[in-house]
């Protein structure tokens, strides 16, 4: 089933690229330019999620954000081109769902989106990730390989997760780290290598196992099957 | 009085001071010398009396009343005259200063007056200017009248008079004089001390246009002489903090221009086809944007901390959790061989801090301490609770900080090391964020590196009530 989003934001070029994003990770896109547009797309479409920048022109974000949460609880993710910890604050203390600050990665978005979604479209489906025998329950932190449960640390948890949403993709170290550890710890791209040989080492201790995580020389790490190894 | 002006104030001030001063000693001058001379009139119309009493009663004891006295009178005053029975303690001297003498009998018949204009009159009232004596016999009975004239229209008092108004005269000059010469002095000194202030005015004028290399030469009083210096302090601040921004902007500008030219030449060889669209190139790509987007989050943090608008979300933080967290670093120190020790005093179990501020903090300060420490060395965290504070120490026994750099080393982009690359180095930001987010706790941050000791940063996180319930 696929999901509408509604994307508010004035900038063409960053919405276009959010368009583009959103569209290959299989969702539907309605866009607003300004917070006026919005209210009348949202009023007509009903979308299930509002990606929602603050700073807009004619009526700003947070204006819009009153507005619809006067009306319902359409979940809603606010865009701060600032970090300015008032304007966070001040979001989700009228209702937002959440908040992504300038520069983001869109794959992170997406996966905000999804967590989003999933929170407040609680218990119509089990969340689940699969690719080949690896099966993730994402709301309960449990792997699968096969029918055995791999005794994960959460990093390592938060690691294959990365790797099972976008199979066969390389991912970087740094990548990685950002999304597992946060980007605080930007220079210990390294430790990565020890998480990756621990989660290697729990993965090979069960067969069969049709996955596995290959090092890609100069590079980092992809999750692939086994046969194409 | 505002409208005046300092200068106008002051003078104004000093004139009143000196007219009221010499106006009032001119008048005490004024009121003792009428005193004295009134005195001395009293005391010489005494005596006058006390002599014509005497002469008086001799008369009337030899003639049995006072008629004829007139004779003795113009006889004495006209001239020395050789009756020395009648002149019995008479002093010459005076006599020649005579005022003039009126003397009634008993039933007020003037029977003597020294001008001879009442002479055989009769006095119904007193003589106005005149001072009345009585005249009594040995048998201390009252034979008739003395009456002396006052000082005003005498000899003496027209000398009083005059005297008096030599004095006024004088005084009214000086007035004027002394009035002069405040003015005078008053211009002077008020010109002494507005003049620094003019010359603080002019410049503080002059770094309101932007020319903040503008100092003042401190002189004139002692409070002058301090606001000037203060003034030069303030000048030399803000031209600090300008140099310090404009190096700041340089610097941004010069850290971005690095991770941008490596993007652009990757994505325009991309472009045109000399360069394959690989996997390891989209992801070296990536890993530039992820830390360009990083040098972006600390500029704002640290914006945000020196405007004092950082927003620290304090909680209660177990310390075994900050030791956990710290697990990419010991992993990264394992590999290169450096022994970490971690060190906490027992009786701290939590710290009241922002969580993620605070790991950013510690990470900050031991990736620091990495950098500076040779494979085979050591770093060492200690928590301790020192007063009111937490105190964190992060030691290392690497080549430590040469003295010179120890005061800007918490300067922004600032490298002990110059020669160190941006891999290598960090982005420069990393101690300077440290400092900010300690001071956003209400903490102090230092360091110390004694020659071949290695170097200790120490911080500290107050310990709020939280922690004493």
């Amino acid at each position: 089933m696929s999901q509408l989003l509604l994307l508010v934001e004035d900038e063409e070029s960053l919405r276009s690229m959010l368009r583009e994003h959103f569209l290959s990770e299989g969702f539907q896109v309605v866009e607003a330019r300004d917070g006026q547009e919005a209210i009348r797309l949202w009023d007509e479409f009903r979308p299930a999620l509002i990606v929602l920048d603050i700073m807009l022109p004619a009526m700003s974000g947070i204006e819009v954000l009153k507005q619809v949460r006067s009306a319902d609880n359409t979940p809603i993710i606010l865009l701060t081109a600032r970090a300015d910890e008032v304007d966070k604050l001040l979001g989700l203390e009228l209702g937002a769902d959440d908040y992504i600050s300038k520069p983001f990665s869109p794959r992170e978005l997406s996966a905000r989106v999804r967590a989003v979604l999933r929170r407040t479209q609680r218990g119509d489906e089990v969340m689940v990730a699969t690719y080949k025998n690896l099966k993730l329950d994402i709301s309960r932190f449990e792997v699968y390989l096969g029918s055995t449960l791999l005794p994960l640390t959460s990093t390592e948890f938060k690691i294959l997760s990365l790797l099972v949403e976008h199979p066969g993709q390389v991912f970087s170290r740094l990548q990685i780290l950002e999304r597992t550890l946060g980007d605080i710890y930007e220079g210990y791209e390294r430790t990565i290598d020890t998480h990756i040989s621990n989660l290697r080492r729990k993965m090979e201790s069960v067969t069969p196992q049709d996955v596995k995580i290959k090092t890609v020389y100069g590079v980092g790490y992809k999750l692939m099957g086994e046969e194409q190894a | 009085m505002s409208k005046l002006g300092l200068a106008g104030r002051i003078t104004a001030i000093l004139i009143l001071i000196a007219v009221i001063s010499t106006s009032l000693s001119g008048i005490m001058t004024l009121f003792i010398t009428k005193k004295q001379f009134a005195g001395y009139v009293d005391q010489y119309s005494q005596a006058t009396a006390r002599q014509w009493s005497e002469i008086a009663n001799l008369y009337y004891t030899t003639h049995g009343n006072l008629e004829g006295i007139q004779e003795l009178l113009v006889d004495t005053s006209q001239a020395v005259t050789g009756k020395a029975s009648l002149r019995k303690g008479l002093n010459s001297r005076v006599m020649g200063n005579m005022r003039r003498l009126v003397i009634a009998d008993t039933n007020e018949q003037v029977v003597a007056d020294s001008s001879g204009v009442l002479l055989g009159k009769n006095l119904d009232e007193r003589i106005p200017g005149m001072s009345k004596f009585p005249l009594m016999s040995d048998e201390n009975r009252r034979i008739g009248t003395l009456y002396i004239a006052g000082p005003l229209g005498a000899g003496i008092s027209s000398l009083e008079n005059t005297f008096i108004s030599n004095i006024t005269t004088q005084i009214i000059i000086c007035i004027i004089l002394v009035a002069f010469l405040a003015l005078f002095l008053g211009l002077l000194l008020a010109r002494q001390i507005t003049s620094p202030l003019g010359e603080i005015s002019a410049a503080i004028h002059q770094l309101a246009k932007g020319k903040l290399g503008v100092k003042v030469n401190p002189h004139g009083d002692r409070e002058l002489v301090s606001l000037a210096q203060d003034f030069n302090l303030m000048a030399a601040r803000l031209l600090d903090q300008e140099q310090n921004r404009r190096r700041f902007m340089s610097d941004i500008a010069h850290e971005l221009r690095t991770p941008l030219s490596i993007l652009r030449g990757r994505l325009e060889a991309l472009q045109n086809g000399k360069w394959e669209n690989s996997e390891q190139q989209a992801s070296s790509l990536v890993d530039e944007v992820i830390r360009l987007t990083r040098l972006v989050k600390d500029l704002e943090s640290i914006g945000l901390a020196e405007s004092g608008a950082l927003q620290i979300n304090k909680a209660p933080i177990d310390i075994n959790d900050i030791v956990d967290h710290l697990t990419p670093l010991r992993l990264a120190m394992e590999e290169d061989q450096i022994r970490f020790e971690v060190e906490i005093d027992d009786r701290v179990k939590q710290v009241d801090a922002d969580s993620n501020r605070l790991m950013q903090i510690l990470i900050n300060l031991i990736n620091n301490a990495m950098r500076h420490t040779e494979s085979g060395g050591e770093i060492s965290l200690d928590i301790a609770e020192v007063k009111n504070d937490v105190l964190f120490s992060v030691h290392d026994n690497g080549s430590g900080i040469p003295q010179e750099h120890l005061l800007n080393i918490f300067d922004r982009f600032y490298r002990a090391d110059e020669s160190r690359s941006r891999e290598s180095g960090g982005n420069g930001l990393g101690l300077a964020i440290a400092r900010s987010l300690v001071e956003a706790h209400g903490g102090r941050i230092w360091v110390e590196s004694p020659p071949g000791q290695g170097t200790t940063f120490y911080f500290t996180i107050p310990v709020t009530d939280i922690r004493l319930i």
